[in-house]
């Protein structure tokens, strides 16, 4: 490869973000949409309940359709009070573990220049119980999307499943 | 050295001797906000201070610590709103229209602390500042570096903007 090429190739960096704005709680977060993210739509009395170790997870709604994906209510895991009924749910694959995250509402996925992420400030993340926002997204003058980060919700539910059975 | 310059030496050395015994010579003076939390009127050294913004819109934070408010934009700085009245064990009540974000710095930390509303900026010395009251209970004085009494006897604490960054972060 020549010198050239590489400093054209070193030229193009990506400079967005592909995010999923969703709506929990009454309030817009963003979800990185570069992972394996579907959106469905679902009914409450379509979810049946989970056995085993899934049914030890805090949040679970329950369990949809034949491949018996876990539903778990994302205002209850990021501690925010249900605002309205969760109609559409987001699934998404982290780590070989498949999961529905029900939410409010969903916009499309929108392209989000890398210069209108923040970083959260210091004294903020620091006091983060749990690092569920990794950046805060200035969509508007006074809009502002956080970021999630949905390794916290992952970490838990294994820690959760790890853990054995009480009698 | 010359003899002149032995002279000029010594008178120097008086003046400065003087100056430091003269009862009335100028005295730092020290600028401190006053703002109400509560009933209480507290104060910060202005130097700490970045800048006074309305609360408009706060986006929450999930995940935090109940006296962390959010984040706000303030000309496209991202900054995290901290209503400090509960380490300061006040009262908690709805913010109204005068209630202010005061925007301070220290040590590379900057923060928007919630005031209910900002009253003046005062002028002192240290001489004038009183240490703080140490009340039973409360716990102002553990984040005060001071009382100041303001010419109609109103008590304003001199809240320890280290101390209370510290407090937070535990």
């Amino acid at each position: 490869m020549s010198l050239q090429s590489q400093k054209s190739e070193r030229a193009a960096p990506r400079t967005y973000l592909e995010i999923l704005v969703i709506r929990v709680a009454g309030q817009w977060f963003g979800l990185r949409s570069d992972r394996q993210i579907h959106l469905l739509h679902f009914e409450a009395s379509q979810l049946r309940q989970p056995d085993g170790n899934l049914a030890q997870i805090s949040g679970l709604l329950g369990e949809l359709g034949e491949n018996r994906l876990p539903v778990l209510d994302l205002a209850y895991l990021l501690e925010l009070p249900t605002h309205s009924p969760a109609k559409q749910l987001v699934q998404l694959t982290l780590n070989g573990q498949t999961f529905g995250f029900a939410i409010e509402q969903a916009q499309e996925i929108q392209r989000v220049a890398l210069a209108e992420l923040h970083q959260l400030p210091p004294l903020i993340k620091h006091l983060h119980t749990r690092a569920a926002v990794w950046a805060v997204w200035q969509r508007s003058a006074e809009d502002l999307i956080p970021l999630l980060d949905f390794n916290f919700v992952f970490d838990n539910i294994t820690r959760q499943t790890l853990q054995p059975e009480q009698s | 050295m010359s003899n002149n310059e032995d002279i000029l030496d010594i008178l120097h050395q008086r003046d400065q001797a003087q100056t430091n015994l003269t009862p009335g010579r100028k005295e730092e003076k020290l600028r401190l906000l006053v703002f109400r939390l509560a009933d209480e009127w507290y104060g910060l050294d202005a130097t700490q201070i970045q800048e006074i913004s309305r609360v408009n819109q706060i986006t929450r934070l999930p995940l935090t610590p109940a006296y962390v408010l959010g984040l706000v934009n303030l000309r496209g700085a991202i900054t995290g709103v901290i209503d400090i009245r509960s380490t300061l064990n006040l009262p908690q009540a709805q913010l109204e229209d005068s209630a202010r974000i005061i925007v301070t710095y220290h040590d590379a930390l900057e923060v928007g602390l919630i005031a209910e509303a900002v009253i003046e900026v005062v002028e002192t010395t240290p001489s004038a500042l009183q240490p703080p009251l140490l009340t039973p209970g409360g716990e102002s004085g553990k984040f005060s570096t001071a009382l100041l009494y303001l010419k109609d006897d109103v008590p304003v604490t001199v809240l320890d903007l280290p101390a209370l960054l510290e407090k937070l972060k535990v």
